[in-house]
């Protein structure tokens, strides 16, 4: 898909030129843990055995996303449960994925019940959403370790599963996912990440003989699998398209995948972070083609040409150059990587001129977020941290099951400093998905981290007092300051789609949009002007009408 | 004197435990040794070099503890496991090139670049023949200031001195692109891609060697690893190691069976690959050997010796058909 708007450039009452960013506090932000004051009681099932199978250790995804339609964001949680052995009796009381809904100051009613088929009981892995079948509401793809399911939703809360029409078939183990409109026709493709082939029946034993030593498998036991790509025909179903559409990584074991015009020519590109074998670039033609442009991109590998066990994916402009950057989280013994994006000459690997080498050595990264917490004006970075091994400390005395997450302030340049995140930082999770939104309405995002085998976690930002503009609507894969609306995916599932902007020079009066190779430009006259608030887009790009939401 | 005699001789026990590979066992003996009244500063820095040899820096942090500079190098080390790279950096020992390696990572990932750098150049100056690692360092760092045409040469020394480091090729690739080289780059970085998973697969067998260095299936596992990587003088060292420590036929099968590929594909040398086969047959009689020894016999035309061998092959499975009609193709050869 061409990117529709390519700059959004913010006028102020009084100002010719965009505000300035505020020089950032040197303090932490303090975000509170409010799971138990917000009703959000999900807990994690890992489904935990004596032999130790590596999808224990995967955890779960979730999403945040307004799935009622009344301008809040709801909570949706993948749960998985019992392995799903060969040859043993599916248990009637599998624990099922859950959705919360919000009331918009952040309290939450588990509302599983009322979602039909939303209360799956699959192995879940992941989800992403997006409006599949073009009715305008939004549907969620879940990804399990077994079939996947296509769920329809109605805008009340209400979901039905389409699966079995949809064309979309196959049992792999996947993981990461993404819609994306890949051949500019108006719908949502689909990306989806596989993993790995494993025989649940016949478990390997992996660690020494020795009680309590037994331990998870390292992926490279087990053959990778070739990711998929399914062709939405325009009303929900899909037809299988991945060679024809040029993806091709028959070895990859496939974890992270985002979609987003990462080169900046106006296509809508893919990336896959893959768990010990190289990433994969698919630079997207407009098409519905890709060609793998990894080596060339420098995507692939980290600075020293090794692969890593890549599992996240964060996206944004962290420098504020206008070019998009990537951040990808990794295992321990190899620091998260941040590719920073060139333009016409790739990507190139600056995880040390960032700040970012030695805190993210040690612990196993999982989900991470670029957002502006500080609403300061640039992108800061949270991640959710967890080692993979519940026995680790017997392997390694100075390494840990549980870890603390990370939260790091960016100086408007790109490069970050460790800063304390208040509850958010100071105990340690088993760390696997971390998700943004702004739950309460307040304009800056909290945060939603999902754990293996344990309790959700949803820690309130505190609001840094800065007047700020929520963009809500926008059309998939378009830029908003430093962010592309619907492009972050972090580690099997997806944050809001929104970005948030701080607005510190007073109301604005106009928003000027860009659109290369398709509508032009458009100035949408915000009367009255702005001070503090949501704007939500509707309509077709070049054509687009927005409402204006008080707070 | 007693104290100390009973000393050195507690730590012979220790030390024969780690060399038989029962690591877990001989740092619990060593640990209770340096209990004991006069204990030396000896045994203390070997049990810290075994902690951090099994992944257990804070243990050896621990144990060097009471200790003066004379353990800061391994302070050092332990360090920089835990990534504590600010306290790692002063103590590496710049006398040796692991130290000089670890040292150069832990400035540049404090970003502390100019000192990374002047550690980087001393290394190189003080270098003999030069070692890969560092000309690859050197290389990023050209590569790091924009100078292409110079980090293209420095990753072309790391090249010469060994053919698989992949961390110069990815690098090379790149200075080539960098330089306008597109198509010499993309050659560079499509030999690195297909080197990437045979260097993954040899660090994975690194490390389970590191775990259990004389656990057979890991040693043949990194012999595979070599032998994939083309480096056949220390798959076939890696080999023969894991037929001396395998454990059972179960064990010792497969591997021979790996260590007589060697000999005969990479070395073309199947009178050896047969000799390794009997050798293993005499530990652990096993059709599959006398029957692999007896195809590369019979590939030798060496008939009346490949019969011999089938036939044993045959006492084991006397019902075997695949060994019947290998033995009937010898008969008829001869």
């Amino acid at each position: 898909m061409r990117r529709i708007v390519v700059c959004l450039a913010l006028a102020a009452c009084g100002r010719e030129t965009p505000p300035q960013p505020q020089p950032a506090p040197a303090t932490g932000i303090a975000f509170t843990d409010i799971t138990a004051a917000c009703g959000v009681d999900f807990v994690h099932d890992a489904g935990k055995t004596e032999a130790k199978q590596l999808p224990e250790t995967m955890g779960a995804g979730a999403a945040i996303v307004d799935v009622d339609e009344d301008g809040d964001l709801d909570l949706y949680f993948v749960q998985s449960g019992p392995l799903p052995i060969p040859g043993t009796q599916r248990a009637a009381d599998r624990p099922t994925n859950r959705l919360f809904l919000n009331d918009g100051k952040a309290h939450f009613r588990d509302a599983t019940k009322e979602s039909g088929d939303g209360a799956q009981s699959n192995y879940g892995m992941g989800v992403v959403c997006g409006d599949a079948n073009g009715d305008g509401h939004v549907d969620f793809y879940l990804t399990n370790l077994g079939p996947d399911a296509l769920l329809f939703g109605d805008g009340k809360a209400h979901f039905r599963d389409a699966t079995a029409q949809s064309g979309i078939t196959g049992d792999e183990w996947t993981m990461g996912a993404a819609f994306l409109d890949a051949d500019d026709d108006g719908d949502l493709d689909l990306f989806v990440a596989t993993y790995v082939a494993i025989d649940l029946a016949h478990p390997l034993w992996c660690g020494e003989r020795k009680p309590g030593w037994r331990s998870y498998c390292h992926p490279d036991a087990y053959p990778g699998l070739e990711d998929h790509f399914w062709k939405n025909n325009g009303d929900g179903t899909f037809v299988e398209a991945t060679k024809v559409a040029g993806f091709s990584d028959p070895g990859g074991k496939g974890l992270g995948v985002a979609a987003s015009d990462l080169d900046g020519d106006g296509f809508v590109d893919l990336y896959v972070a893959n768990d010990s074998t190289e990433n994969r670039f698919y630079r997207g033609k407009g098409d519905g083609t890709f060609e793998d442009a990894t080596l060339r991109s420098g995507l692939g590998v980290d600075r020293f040409g090794r692969t890593e066990a890549s599992m996240g994916i964060a996206i944004g402009d962290v420098d504020g150059d206008g070019k998009l950057d990537l951040f990808v989280t990794g295992f321990d013994d190899e620091s998260d990587t941040l590719y920073l994006g060139l333009g016409s000459r790739g990507f190139d690997d600056r995880t040390v001129a960032a700040g970012l080498e030695a805190p993210t050595m040690l612990p196993v990264g999982f989900g991470c977020v670029l957002e502006d917490f500080d609403l300061d004006g640039d992108l800061d970075l949270a991640i959710a941290n967890g080692h993979i091994l519940d026995n680790i400390e017997l392997y390694n005395d100075g390494k840990t099951h549980a870890q603390r997450a990370l939260l790091f302030r960016n100086d408007g340049q790109g490069h970050f400093t460790s800063i304390d995140g208040g509850a958010f930082t100071a105990s340690p999770f088993v760390g696997r998905g971390l998700y943004m939104g702004d739950l309460d309405g307040d304009g800056a995002p909290e945060l939603v981290l999902t754990q293996c085998n344990g309790p959700a976690r949803v820690f309130r930002a505190p609001h840094p007092g800065t007047p700020s503009l929520t963009l809500r609507g926008l059309p998939r894969n378009s830029r908003g300051g430093s962010r592309e609306s619907g492009a972050q995916s972090s580690y099997l599932g997806q944050s809001a789609d929104e970005i948030y902007l701080p607005l510190p020079a007073g109301p604005l009066q106009r928003l000027e949009l860009a659109f290369p190779g398709r509508a032009g430009r458009q100035t949408i006259a915000l009367d009255p002007p702005i001070a503090d608030g949501v704007l939500v887009f509707r309509g077709e790009p070049g054509a687009l009408r927005v409402e204006q939401r008080g707070r | 004197m007693i104290a100390l005699l009973l000393a050195l001789f507690l730590a012979l026990d220790a030390r024969t435990l780690w060399q038989q590979g029962a690591r877990e066992e001989a740092i619990a003996e060593r640990a209770k040794e340096l209990a004991a009244p006069g204990a030396q500063a000896e045994l203390r820095l070997e049990l810290a070099r075994w902690e951090l040899a099994v992944h257990r820096p804070e243990a050896a942090l621990g144990h060097l503890a009471p200790l003066g500079k004379e353990a800061d190098a391994l302070r050092g080390e332990a360090h920089y496991a835990l990534a504590q790279y600010e306290q790692a950096a002063p103590l590496l020992d710049e006398a040796s090139v692991e130290h000089q390696l670890m040292k150069i990572d832990a400035l540049e990932a404090l970003g502390r670049l100019a000192e990374s750098d002047a550690v980087l150049a001393r290394a190189l100056a003080a270098a003999q023949e030069g070692d890969a690692r560092l000309w690859s360092a050197e290389g990023r760092r050209l590569a790091r200031v924009g100078d292409s045409a110079q980090a293209v040469a420095a990753f072309r020394k790391a090249l010469a001195q060994d053919e698989c480091a992949g961390e110069a090729w990815f690098g090379l690739g790149r200075a080539l692109l960098a330089a306008g080289r597109d198509e010499e780059g993309l050659q560079a970085l499509e030999h690195h891609r297909k080197l990437t998973p045979l260097l993954d697969q040899w660090d994975f067998a690194r490390r389970a060697v590191d775990l259990a260095p004389l656990h057979a299936p890991n040693l043949a596992a990194l012999g595979d690893a070599e032998r994939a990587l083309g480096r056949l003088s220390r798959a076939a060292e890696l080999y023969a190691r894991a037929v001396e420590f395998a454990q059972g036929a179960e064990q010792l099968v497969p591997i021979a069976l790996r260590q007589a590929r060697l000999y005969a594909e990479d070395e073309h040398d199947a009178q050896g690959a047969i000799e390794r086969l009997e050798q293993a047959a005499k530990r652990a009689p096993d059709a599959r050997l006398f029957v692999r020894a007896g195809d590369l016999a019979l590939e030798a035309k060496d008939t009346a010796r490949a019969l011999e061998l089938f036939e044993r092959a045959q006492k084991l499975r006397p019902q075997d058909a695949e060994i019947q009609k290998r033995l009937a193709r010898a008969r008829e050869a001869k």
